[in-house]
């Protein structure tokens, strides 16, 4: 009891915009991951490679003013990108080449150690967000308040949206900044100004549909564990199917190329840094986003259609979002 | 705000799960005051309750709340409305005053003020130092009480309550029906109540709305309910000879002959008690009189009343028989 009870009290004080209801529910919710001891400690560890890529462009910078790393900064930009041709090209003239660097280096980031990260912290984040408010039936207190469906899953969309953030969109946007300081001229800016852009970009391709499919594998079940397996499941199944069914592409690729390519152990690896792009990529996750911020870095093969990409992660998003808002009407509706 | 005189008003509801019809043609005004909502399980109380808070779609009938009307107002209604599900329900992970406040800023409370008003809510639905636990740790007591709490803490016009009292130890269950009333009374606050547990209905409500087999039975303030059909006095004696087979209540049965004697029409229940028609609170000296003269005792004398549960029971009878 209070020391100084002063019963029940009216309220008439101003209420904030309704169209701002969505903010609550998602500050709440980021509030709640953020007592994840184990979500703390992936977010530390995800800043990791971007020191490393850090390093990266510090290193290419130097290789501009500095003729003598040249040679092995190249080899690191072949080792990082695969990409044999701007590797020849970086060794010629760096400085001209480091938009497609600098694009390059921040896209191998979001391939690579962001895209493990990324499946980390939305593992850990998302399955639970809508699944407790099923099971602890929460969703009841959230709809008897001034709030919509779609201004609930924009709540919780943005959760997953900001934790992405913080892993992708945020270090890729200082590793830029790095880059601006550690250029030895200013006029940098000029020439790597959309960048930025592209990287703003690139992060709403990852987190749109991203977001999406998790708040579904969490929709699914009342069942956290059940919506973190789904969701780790979509990622394993869709890799797996892909390099199966691959398997026939490559073969027939080898043997249109057979000529071109060296024999030996390196064919297959020379094909695939350069050509190999299968149809079945279109069922693998992975495989969609990263062509799709290929396209959006500008590093993505001018004479390939990137529409089926395009057309399948906006599907996917679509279908998740309203198969969302179909299970959250369902359980109202019961 | 002015409070408007239908606080809700139904008309021609009708919903439907499937094949299964929850609200068939329901019509219904409810002003201002307490209201008690009763019925049997699977009567339509808490269909009722989700469609006027517009979380079901109705498939027919018109319906407002607080002069808004559904589903055009949705926001508004909510705005103004304080809700208590019957269900067990949190949201997991936060604390009592972190979701009583969460309440309070989904409903357009700021920041500061949200958690200021929350404590307040949770000191009138007396929880102490236990807000600061998580919710998932509570009693079912204690989270009826943290729903009550996040219930009004965004000071709603009206409040719907659903099984108020559930979970409740005897003490808490008075003093929950207390704060009920106390904000009727004192805050002008316009409540529904739906439960099972007619006792509070009968403590605490000016008006009875009866479900039975998804439509409303019968509308009517608790005080015409509880007058009788006819006017009279209850009498109920105390014990004092001997009880046999053929006079199982001789104290009563002296009491009913010299009563009849001096030309009272009364009789006999199958309780022991006395009831004498068409007499009223004023005219019952004769009755002490009476019995003085046969030397019984009298342990109550009352105007007669008709008992909700009667009521209730004869309302769900007549639905049951005319659904066979």
């Amino acid at each position: 009891m209070p020391l100084h009870d002063v019963g029940y009290r009216a309220w008439d004080g101003l209420k904030s915009s309704r169209l701002l209801r969505w903010w609550v529910v998602a500050t709440v919710g980021i509030q709640l991951a953020f007592r994840s001891s184990w979500l703390s400690r992936t977010l530390i560890v995800s800043w990791i490679p971007a020191v490393v890529i850090g390093v990266g462009f510090f290193a290419y910078e130097q290789s501009i003013v500095n003729p003598m790393l040249r040679e092995g900064i190249s080899g690191l930009v072949g080792v990082a990108t695969g990409d044999r041709e701007l590797v020849s090209l970086v060794r010629q003239n760096p400085e001209e080449m480091r938009e497609k660097v600098w694009a390059s280096l921040v896209l191998v980031f979001f391939r690579y150690p962001q895209a493990i990260v990324m499946l980390l912290v939305v593992g850990i984040v998302a399955p639970k967000l809508i699944s407790y408010d099923l099971r602890n039936r929460g969703y009841l207190l959230y709809f008897s308040r001034p709030l919509r469906v779609w201004e609930y899953i924009l709540g919780k969309s943005f959760v997953i949206w900001f934790f992405l953030a913080l892993i992708t969109t945020i270090p890729a946007l200082v590793l830029y900044v790095i880059g601006v300081f550690l250029s030895p001229q200013l006029n940098v800016i000029l020439l790597t100004w959309d960048l930025p852009l592209r990287i703003l970009a690139a992060s709403a391709i990852l987190m749109l549909p991203v977001a999406a499919v998790a708040l579904a594998c969490s929709a699914m079940t009342i069942e956290s564990r059940y919506a973190a397996f789904s969701w780790f499941a979509i990622w394993v199944v869709g890799w797996v199917s892909y390099s199966v069914l691959s398997v026939g592409d490559r073969i027939r690729l080898v043997q249109e190329n057979a000529a071109t390519y060296p024999r030996g152990a390196g064919r297959m690896q020379a094909m695939e840094m350069n050509d190999f792009q299968s149809r079945w990529e279109l069922l693998s996750p992975y495989h969609l986003l990263g062509r799709a911020q290929q396209w959006v870095f500008g590093l993505y093969p001018e004479e390939r259609a990137i529409w089926p990409y395009l057309a399948v992660l906006a599907t996917v998003t679509v279908v998740s979002l309203w198969f969302v808002h179909r299970k959250l009407r369902s359980r109202l509706q019961a | 705000m002015v409070q408007p005189t239908e606080i809700i008003a139904l008309n021609g509801v009708t919903k439907r799960y499937g094949r299964r019809t929850a609200l068939h043609n329901v019509s219904l005004t409810v002003g201002p005051g307490i209201t008690g909502l009763l019925g049997p399980n699977g009567s339509g109380k808490s269909t009722m309750i989700k469609s006027l808070l517009g979380l079901l779609r109705i498939q027919a009938g018109t319906a407002s709340v607080l002069g808004y009307r559904l589903p055009r107002d949705l926001r508004a209604i909510r705005d103004h409305v304080g809700y208590l599900p019957e269900d067990d329900c949190f949201i997991a992970g936060l604390s009592g005053i972190e979701s009583v406040r969460f309440m309070a800023r989904l409903s357009g409370l700021e920041p500061v003020e949200g958690l200021r008003r929350a404590h307040e809510a949770l000191d009138f639905a007396d929880i102490g130092q236990e807000r600061y636990r998580n919710v998932e740790t509570y009693s079912t007591g204690m989270r009826q009480k943290l729903k009550f709490a996040q219930a009004i803490v965004h000071d709603p016009q009206l409040l719907i309550l659903d099984e108020p009292t559930s979970g409740l130890d005897p003490e808490q269950r008075a003093s929950m029906l207390r704060k009920i009333k106390n904000l009727a009374a004192q805050h002008g606050k316009s409540i529904l109540i739906s439960t099972h547990i007619l006792h509070d209905v009968r403590a605490i409500c000016e008006q009875v709305v009866i479900m039975a087999a998804g439509q409303v039975r019968l509308v009517d303030s608790l005080e015409n309910l509880s007058r009788p059909a006819q006017r009279g006095m209850l009498v109920r004696v105390e014990s004092t000879r001997s009880v046999t087979v053929d006079s199982p209540f001789p104290d009563a049965e002296r009491l009913l002959n010299e009563l009849l004697h001096h030309g009272w029409q009364c009789e006999l229940r199958r309780d022991g008690s006395l009831w004498i028609s068409g007499i009223d609170e004023q005219d019952c000296r004769p009755i002490w009189l009476a019995a003085r003269r046969c030397e019984v005792q009298v342990k109550q004398l009352s105007s007669a009343k008709n008992s909700l549960e009667a009521i209730f029971f004869q309302a769900v009878q007549e639905t049951q028989h005319a659904v066979a």
